[in-house]
């Protein structure tokens, strides 16, 4: 039954996946991770295998896998309210989709549409920043070397996959 | 294009951000004693100065933070007003 119902998901890119691969470059889409927006706490939420984003000063994204629970909401946000008693734990998982870039040439894509500094003196592993990245909100986080993870509203997805393979193309 | 000092991101391009007017207009004490120009001017009226502005932003695409800088009208130079940062 699960299973069943898990298979009729369909992200924000509908069937279409984002599916970009070069000789230093890949990009993919992963549609259904466990996303928490976590507001009123200056400490870091800890969720086991899950990258936290700090999206502001008491700001947070947690970015967990995909529930393989058919639930209202994701477990993890049920454990991270009885965790942080005060801040407001809002499970967004649909509202932002991730694209993944990883690759070499990942930050010299992003730069053909994005005015911030990727550089990782100033974008350290586990760090995030947000901005615009072709006139679409995003926040862009480290997650290795050569890796970035890129959020971006549902709605602004399609759009902006367009955009990734079209300025991917120089790079194929 | 203004760069602006987001006092959480850092530098950051004007487009990022949203205009929220002059800093420190206090709500009036008691509005509903206040006749219509009385009104009108806490309202819609606003210092317009030449020079130094101290003016309020919202980082909007970014940590959505609101913030104090001081401007100056004529050159566009700007810088973070220490002292108005803790008008929230």
């Amino acid at each position: 039954m699960t299973a069943e119902v898990l298979a009729l998901r369909e992200g924000p890119l509908g069937t279409e996946r984002l599916d970009v691969s070069g000789p230093a470059l890949t990009i993919v889409d992963e549609p259904f991770r466990t996303l928490v927006d976590v507001r009123g706490t200056t400490t870091a939420p800890v969720v086991d295998g899950a990258w936290t984003w700090r999206l502001g000063p008491d700001w947070w994204l947690v970015d967990a896998p995909a529930s393989d629970a058919v639930a209202l909401e994701s477990p993890v946000a049920t454990s991270l309210r009885s965790a942080l008693p005060g801040a407001s734990v809002v499970d967004v998982s649909s509202l932002r989709t991730v694209f993944v870039l990883t690759g070499p040439d990942a930050r010299a894509v992003l730069a053909h549409g994005c005015s911030l500094d990727l550089d990782p003196r100033v974008l350290p592993v586990g760090a995030c920043v947000q901005g615009m990245l072709a006139q679409a909100q995003v926040s862009i986080g480290r997650t290795d070397a050569d890796a970035l993870r890129l959020h971006v509203r549902a709605s602004f997805a399609r759009h902006l996959a367009a955009w990734l393979r079209d300025a991917s193309v120089e790079y194929l | 294009m203004l760069t602006l000092p987001c006092p959480f991101c850092g530098p950051r391009d004007e487009t990022e951000f949203g205009y929220g007017g002059e800093a420190g207009v206090a709500y009036p004490e008691r509005p509903a004693d206040l006749d219509d120009a009385a009104w009108a001017e806490y309202l819609f009226l606003r210092a317009n100065p030449r020079g130094w502005f101290t003016e309020r932003w919202v980082h909007r695409a970014g940590c959505r933070q609101w913030f104090t800088v001081r401007r100056h009208t004529v050159t566009n130079e700007v810088v973070p007003d220490a002292a108005a940062q803790e008008v929230r």
